[in-house]
């Protein structure tokens, strides 16, 4: 990824990571963060979808006690009557991040969309582009589109390209290992645009023994994922 | 020789009022026992005063006086919290701070020149502070107690300087002392304006003997004032580390938006306070008094210490919403822990990171904004659910020495789960026992794929049946992976994550 990107994604900038839920784009928001947290910085995550899920965020390499978590999944309570569910999940979002990057001394900051349909007000992406120049943060963005249209710096789109299985000799049980996905960068405002890598994001093995295979179950994996 | 300062609010009982309902400033306002037409006024406003309305009126005739006159029971709750604003001025100048009559202080100002400059920049920066809190006051300094109140009572900022003591004392009017009864039920003022007496130099070159067999222990205690005596030393009070505002409303409150003004306004004042002494608010307490002698108390925690009013509003009105109050509100109550902000430094080799009082203070912001509980470090709990988290608070260890890069040498990245909280229970249609279609609320397909089932189960020694799970990783026609789990206790399927 740091060769297709040229060095990786820009601080004071936004950049997008687009792809249906399962695609791989958290695993790549993740493996930013983790680099940003073993350097000693302070990152947040703003969790609009309430999907962050610590175990394998740590196993991902993230320094948990660097990481702000911000939980924007079920909006503003007080402004419960102002908007729709899906409208005030948004605002929620936008006003953290405008408080997150306000703060300032945060490396990256994750904004997790989840599956939001539209996009936010170019008003919006046009405010959070600034507070990200001013506050120098790295900001990505986690979306099932793309989200703040030409105020984004960087635009990767993840496709799943199949998921990994693997077996330790034939007839025992099937492993999930992991996803071989594809990224491709479709805007870029410091150039490469249609530059793509395959990366491979695997499962974490360690914590996958806290679980035990029922040898008594048949198995059969499809043909072609093993 | 030391220097004592007096604040002194005038009509205290009045402007504690006043404090509490800004709108009234400026306004005719007087205070009686009883709404009665025939009752007597016990306090009245300057604007009051101004059309003629005195203490002792009956509120009918101060009403034919002037029509606009707002008559108002006096309120022993603003005023307690009035006075111990007024303790909070003192304590953030001095550390030595003795309490009188309502509205006046006095603080020991011995060594304050090093830290606050001359005592007449001191006497203008109390003045702000009393104002901060929503009063004004008289400031005067002096050698003594008794001399510094009296310069106080002359109104505005009155210092004495060393040496001037007795000068300042000649010049009193007599007027300018609130003399009552002598032992014998003479009305002092009287008697010494029938003396011919008009200043307080007038009574210091009479004998105190005398005056002593004449008007009793209070003519002497009058003559040993004249003479600028010395009094005794300030008796210093433990320092008050409970940060309370008190309200008593005139009617019910049953709507939670009006409520919210009166809190805003009482934890706009108990932030000026704590600022004022250095602190900033930890957890709070609320006391609602109800309707039918009920009370509702509540404690709520904030994550993360701040000054911002704001925010300590929406953590109280997330609590009131969470749990409304079950009758009209009648009182309320907000204590205040304070906590103490330090400042640090940043190091000028490690990355940069939030500044740790913006940090708190935007901590506070983001938990008024999404709730208490969605803000912090969200960690895996010690537990065998999966699902299991616990929230700590945030509080980032400082950087490494030395960064650590061994992430960036792997070449592949860690695959993460998104998670599906609640699970979602979804459908799963199996052939000879393994999956084969998949459906539910937001998921659905043709498993193309899987690997389990992984037999998770526990808490069976706790008591209860525990929980007992297959898990299952399934690749569908989509291209998701999906975990989800049977319960073998319902035999319901869920989905409880997405790779990602």
């Amino acid at each position: 990824m740091d060769a297709v990107l040229d060095g990786g994604i820009a601080r004071r900038r936004v950049s997008e990571i687009v792809g249906c839920s399962g695609a791989g784009r958290t695993a790549l928001a993740a493996a930013f963060v983790a680099v940003a947290t073993r350097r000693g910085e302070v990152v947040a995550w703003i969790d609009g979808a309430g999907a962050f899920d610590p175990a394998s965020i740590v196993a991902a390499g993230v320094d948990l006690s660097r990481l702000l978590w911000i939980s924007a999944r079920d909006g503003n309570p007080l402004r419960r009557n102002a908007a729709t569910p899906f409208e005030r999940r948004r605002l929620a979002i936008l006003k953290a991040a405008e408080l997150v990057l306000d703060a300032g001394g945060f490396g990256v900051v994750v904004i997790d969309f989840g599956n939001l349909k539209y996009p936010i007000p170019q008003s919006a992406a046009l405010r959070l582009a600034r507070a990200a120049g001013r506050s120098g943060a790295a900001v990505i963005v986690i979306a099932s589109r793309r989200m703040c249209g030409t105020f984004a710096a960087l635009s990767l789109a993840i496709e799943h390209a199949r998921p990994l299985f693997s077996r330790l000799v034939p007839g025992s049980p099937a492993i999930f290992a992991g996803l071989k996905l594809q990224a491709t960068v479709t805007r870029n405002k410091l150039g490469g645009i249609g530059a793509s890598a395959i990366i491979r994001a695997m499962v974490d093995p360690i914590g996958r023994c806290a679980t035990q295979p029922i040898a008594t179950v048949n198995r059969q994996a499809a043909a072609g994922h093993s | 020789m030391g220097r004592i300062a007096c604040i002194l609010v005038a009509d205290f009982s009045l402007a504690a009022i006043v404090r509490a309902n800004p709108a009234l400033e400026g306004k005719p306002l007087a205070l009686s026992d009883s709404l009665a037409p025939h009752s007597e006024l016990t306090a009245a406003s300057s604007s009051a005063r101004a059309n003629g309305i005195r203490a002792g009126t009956t509120i009918a005739q101060a009403r034919a006086i002037s029509s606009s006159l707002i008559v108002m029971h006096g309120s022993r709750a603003a005023e307690h919290s009035a006075a111990a604003a007024l303790i909070n001025v003192a304590e953030s100048v001095s550390p030595v701070v003795e309490s009188g009559e309502p509205g006046c202080v006095w603080f020991d100002l011995a060594g304050m020149e090093r830290v606050h400059g001359s005592e007449t920049e001191l006497a203008s920066e109390i003045v702000r502070r009393v104002t901060r809190i929503g009063m004004e006051a008289a400031i005067g300094i002096a050698a003594n107690r008794e001399i510094a109140h009296l310069a106080a009572r002359c109104g505005g900022i009155r210092i004495i300087e060393p040496g001037m003591e007795r000068e300042f004392l000649d010049w009193l009017p007599l007027d300018a002392l609130n003399l009552g009864a002598s032992d014998n039920g003479e009305n002092l003022s009287a008697t010494l304006a029938r003396w011919g007496l008009k200043r307080l130099g007038d009574l210091a070159r009479l004998d105190s003997q005398a005056i002593g067999s004449r008007l009793g222990r209070q003519g002497v205690e009058l003559v040993r004032l004249a003479h600028g005596g010395d009094s005794r030393p300030l008796a210093a009070r433990p320092r008050d580390e409970a940060f309370i505002e008190v309200a008593d409303l005139d009617y019910g409150i049953e709507a939670l938006e009006p409520l919210g003004f009166v809190m805003r306004g009482m934890l706009d004042r108990l932030v000026a306070r704590l600022s004022m002494r250095g602190f900033v608010a930890g957890d709070m307490a609320l006391t609602l008094k109800l309707d039918g002698h009920r009370r509702d108390d509540r404690h709520v925690a904030v994550a993360a210490a701040t000054n911002e009013a704001k925010s300590l509003l929406a953590l109280l009105s997330l609590s009131l919403e969470a749990s409304p109050p079950v009758a009209a509100i009648e009182g309320v109550t907000i204590a205040i822990e304070p906590r103490v902000s330090r400042p640090s430094q940043a190091d000028m080799f490690a990355p940069p990171a939030p500044a740790p009082d913006r940090l708190q203070t935007t901590i506070a912001r983001l938990a008024a904004l999404c709730g208490p509980d969605h803000v912090g470090t969200l960690r895996p709990e010690n537990s065998h659910r999966p699902e299991a988290v616990r929230l700590d608070p945030f509080n980032p260890p400082p950087a490494p020495a030395a960064p650590l890069n061994g992430i960036a040498a792997k070449n592949v990245a860690q695959l993460v789960i998104r998670a599906i909280r609640p699970a979602a229970e979804i459908e799963v249609m199996c052939s000879r026992g393994m999956p084969e279609y998949v459906r539910g609320a937001d998921l659905g397909g043709r498993v193309v794929s899987y690997a389990g089932p992984w037999r998770r189960d526990g808490e069976w020694w706790s008591g209860a049946s525990g929980f007992a799970r297959d898990y299952y990783e399934l690749a569908l026609d989509s291209g998701s992976v999906y975990r989800i789990f049977r319960d073998l206790n319902s035999e319901r399927w869920y989905a409880d994550g997405v790779y990602d």
